[in-house]
């Protein structure tokens, strides 16, 4: 077995057993109050930690300081908070994005 | 369709309906990681594999980019686990609402609990009180992870590299953006928000992407301060 497997089955094995952790003892330990209360912004916290590094990596920068993807991304940020529609989000942003680069490479 | 014999049913398939527009950012990102793994040196079998057992998309990224190094076995489980530790905050907030479940229904919950499926799923949950809802939670798991699968397989069988051009891969955090926007409705939201986003901007090349954890951590203290 190639050493590859090794870790696949290890991240696999830890990967399910931090999903269940809570869900699975939710009947055994009591949350204290306040972080009960915390709970509600653990979507928008940790999405937004996984967006933003999406938006600011330079990689494809191709002139100092033209972030395509950043302004790409505050444009779908405004079509989320006008329209609330995901379709509408993905298309806008993937197309400002396609444009950005296109004048970028005039 | 009448589901008023079979309400779970229903349920089901609306969690099925609501995954249905963030595949449009999955697809390519399953397409691309079996590219990748390929590339890699990964055979076809340990890179379904990984997307069976792992089954989770930035950690499978990361696993890939690490085989190709050479890293050793404990940099790459280390890097896994750590970067999978938000995956305890999710099953912290989703555990109120399973919590009456049988022990198979919260195994089978587990497995399925990824960003997306998380995503859609909270935002449901966060005002809906219905007693089959964990069939909604199935339903838009099941969805996602078909479409995991079956990405995964039709990257290995296209196996040429899509054009970096494309961008492919910008279509995931869009997806992100179209979840999380509708989800702050006040200030304490909208704080948590831009103190994660800020953090995560500046730990963005802290080692085992540590940055993720210790950016979520902050906003959610900061929405939770901004309560009081």
């Amino acid at each position: 077995m190639s050493s590859i497997w090794y870790s696949i089955i290890l991240v696999g094995i830890f990967t399910f057993l931090t999903r269940l952790s809570f869900i699975i003892l939710s009947d055994k330990i009591k949350l204290h109050p306040d972080v009960q209360r915390a709970l509600r912004f653990v979507p928008i916290a940790v999405l937004t930690a996984i967006i933003i590094p999406e938006l600011v990596q330079t990689n494809d920068a191709r002139i100092l300081f033209i972030f395509p993807r950043l302004f790409a991304g505050i444009f779908a940020i405004l079509i989320a908070w006008r329209t609330r529609n995901i379709f509408l989000t993905i298309i806008t942003g993937m197309l400002s994005l396609y444009l950005l680069n296109y004048l970028i490479n005039l | 369709m009448d589901h008023s014999k079979t309400p779970y049913l229903s349920d089901f398939f609306y969690g099925i309906r609501d995954e249905l527009p963030i595949l449009v950012g999955v697809i390519p990102f399953g397409l691309i990681f079996a590219i990748l793994a390929r590339q890699a040196g990964l055979t076809g079998i340990e890179t379904q594999g990984m997307s069976l057992i792992v089954f989770a998309g930035s950690s499978q990224f990361l696993l890939v980019q690490l085989a190709a190094l050479n890293a050793p076995l404990l940099v790459m489980v280390l890097t896994g686990f750590i970067i999978n530790l938000r995956h305890l905050l999710y099953s912290a907030s989703i555990a109120p609402h399973t919590k009456d479940l049988s022990i198979l229904w919260k195994v089978i919950l587990s497995y399925l609990l990824t960003d997306e499926a998380y995503a859609v799923t909270i935002a449901k949950f966060q005002n809906y009180n219905k007693a089959k809802k964990h069939w909604y939670f199935l339903g838009a798991g099941l969805a996602l992870w078909s479409s995991w699968q079956i990405s995964t397989w039709l990257g290995l069988v296209i196996g040429t590299q899509i054009p970096p051009s494309w961008s492919l891969d910008f279509a995931l955090p869009l997806t992100f953006i179209a979840l999380v926007v509708p989800m702050i409705k006040d200030r304490p939201g909208l704080f948590a928000a831009i103190s994660s986003g800020l953090i995560a901007a500046f730990t963005i090349h802290f080692p085992y992407k540590l940055g993720l954890i210790m950016a979520a951590i902050i906003g959610i203290s900061v929405g939770l301060w901004s309560e009081k």
